[in-house]
């Protein structure tokens, strides 16, 4: 199996707004990937198409060799996806390790969600916040409680809506690493703004750019590419 | 935070100990009338009990739960008047309730309507059921030995028998304590299933849809079991009220027989299975004292204490003496190491 996800000229319009255009995107299995793109640029989109959140109005997402476009979350969840969203989600009024369980026992026997819980939290440096209440916790660590709960699923493909948004520094070193141990285990697919981190950690880099594949390649030959320079620029003067 | 566990786990647990041994033991004490008219407290908070279950546990904000309790009133009147033996009749009455929500929940949740539309749907529905039931008279509305009698409601509704023996009725003490105990439990099953896989499923999707889908739980599906339990408990008590009243009549599905229950769980605290009922008791108590007198309407004076009481507390009672029961908050660290 070569190809873990594929999308065949996968599109959708917000009643005028066609917010992903005719997207033909693949990765392969334990890949990881970055999508930059200005805002608005229907990377969030991409991934709610992906993770069922939107129906996609036309065009085809293939996990796996099979064919997931439109299916309900619960059921592309299911099939190995997990998703971090870019507004974070989690159960607040749970406590942390509440939420990796519920995470581990979707898909797990109670014996293997023990493992994955642990494993999860070790992964993520998390051992110390199983008891805490996300709510009750600052930014970065929801950020790596968040993660850590996906990953208690196993995924065979992870996706990350902009993980390092608001995170110090330092924190988005320790993300980088985090992120790499996780990629010896899923494919990854990672949306973020900060170039820094981008360069850090990404071998293969697309760039979306009003709903569109504008290119695609390794992080030195799309870095250095014109239009992409362009596009972030022009974001950067609006 | 744990002490607070641990406290209202047990506090919770000496209540139902307190209960049980007053089920079996107070009422041969009590003077007759006074049983039965406990009789109809306990069928009453069965009508708290599921909606504090639905509403404070699932979220699921269903203004019409007393439609549960009329199917369940109903299919015992049915059951029993063609000759069933009582507690058949009963299982009966909480299995046409719980088909009936499945039904109603699998159009409702699966057609993803939004919450609250869920409510007036429920609303709409039982009314439906009260001009259906309203209109019902004739000779054509016969089901067996039963005939619905329109609003003149179903008389001659045989009482409890000893279970599984329909040749002999159970006294009014007898009575009480059967469905005393039958209401702790439902309340025990109810609460039991908070420390499993399901409630916890429950919660999540209570307080966060998107995430419990996305973590791979159909919330619909959840939603609609959720449902179809609350409803088989209503049913149970439907049918403990038909007994006990030998009687039954639309007014079951009426709105203030709704409107009642949304009251009993805002006093009683949403997210309480214990909570409600006390609010049952206390209110019901209320009206019975109010309505001896007559300077104002009862229905007045009663209105108007509800009112006072959900403004005076809006957490509900529960909140007063820590009586909330965080049954379903597992103690992580025993988790953790087992
Ligand atoms: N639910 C929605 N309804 C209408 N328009 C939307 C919706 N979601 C996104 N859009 C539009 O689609 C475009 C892409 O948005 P988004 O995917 O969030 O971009 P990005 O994540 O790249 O910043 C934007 O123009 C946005 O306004
Ligand atoms: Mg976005």
């Amino acid at each position: 199996m070569n190809t873990l996800l594929q999308t065949k000229n996968l599109t959708k319009s917000f009643g005028g707004v066609v917010a992903l255009d005719n997207v033909d995107f693949s990765i392969k299995p334990k890949e990881l990937r970055c999508i930059i793109g200005p805002n608005g640029a229907g990377k969030s989109t991409f991934f709610r198409c992906l993770t069922g959140q939107h129906i996609p109005t036309t065009g085809n997402v293939f996990f796996k060799g099979r064919e997931i476009t439109g299916r309900q979350m619960h059921e592309i969840s299911g099939c190995g996806i997990g998703t971090k969203t870019q507004v974070p989600n989690l159960f607040d009024d749970m406590t942390v390790y509440e939420n990796l369980w519920l995470s581990a026992s979707s898909n797990a026997s109670k014996n293997e969600a023990q493992d994955r819980i642990s494993e999860a939290a070790r992964l993520t440096r998390t051992e110390s916040l199983l008891d805490e209440f996300p709510k009750n916790l600052a930014h970065g660590l929801r950020q790596r409680a968040e993660l850590a709960m996906v990953i208690s699923a196993a995924p065979d493909l992870v996706l990350l809506d902009e993980p390092a948004a608001g995170l110090t520094h330092a924190e988005t070193c320790q993300l980088a690493k985090i992120i790499q141990a996780v990629n010896e285990k899923s494919a990854v697919v990672i949306v973020e703004h900060d170039m820094q981190f981008v360069r850090e950690i990404a071998d293969k880099i697309t760039v979306l750019c009003q709903g569109a594949i504008l290119i695609e390649g390794s992080a030195e030959a799309v870095l250095s590419d014109a239009r992409v320079r362009e596009v972030y620029l022009g974001r950067k003067a609006a | 935070m744990n002490a607070n566990r641990n406290k209202s786990t047990v506090s919770a647990a000496s209540i139902v100990v307190i209960a049980s041994v007053a089920a079996v033991f107070v009422p041969s004490m009590l003077p007759m009338f006074q049983a039965i008219q406990m009789t109809q407290f306990v069928a009453l908070s069965f009508l708290a009990l599921s909606l504090a279950y639905v509403w404070g546990h699932g979220g699921i904000m269903c203004f019409g739960q007393a439609m549960f309790f009329g199917i369940g009133g109903y299919a015992y009147a049915i059951a029993t008047i063609n000759g069933l033996e009582s507690t058949i009749s009963l299982l009966i009455s909480a299995a046409a309730s719980a088909f009936f929500a499945l039904a109603l929940g699998y159009f409702m949740f699966f057609g993803r309507l939004r919450a609250d539309i869920v409510s007036i749907v429920t609303l709409v529905v039982s009314l439906i059921f009260y001009k259906l039931l309203g209109n019902s008279s004739g000779a054509s509305l016969q089901i067996g030995q039963a005939s619905l009698g329109g609003y003149n409601g179903i008389p001659g509704i045989p009482p409890l028998n000893v279970p599984f023996d329909s040749t002999s009725f159970l006294a009014p003490p007898e009575t009480l304590t059967f469905s005393a105990l039958l209401l702790i439990l439902c309340y025990l099953f109810l609460a039991q299933l908070n420390w499993r896989k399901f409630g916890r499923v429950t919660h999540a999707t209570q307080q966060n849809p998107l995430r419990a889908q996305l973590l791979g739980y159909d919330t619909r599906r959840q939603l609609m079991y959720v449902f179809a339990i609350g409803a088989a408990v209503a049913g149970l008590g439907g049918g403990l009220f038909a007994a006990y009243q030998n009687f039954i009549d639309p007014n079951v599905f009426a709105l203030p027989m709704s409107s009642q229950a949304l009251v009993w769980v805002m006093l009683g605290g949403r997210g309480t299975l214990l909570g409600p009922i006390i609010a049952t008791w206390v209110l019901q108590y209320l009206t019975l004292q109010l309505a001896g007198q007559k300077a104002i309407g009862p229905n007045i004076a009663l209105g108007v204490i509800m009112m006072a009481a959900v403004l005076a507390f809006p957490k509900g009672l529960a909140a007063l003496n820590n009586i909330s029961l965080d049954f379903w908050r597992k103690d992580q660290k025993k988790e953790e190491k087992a």
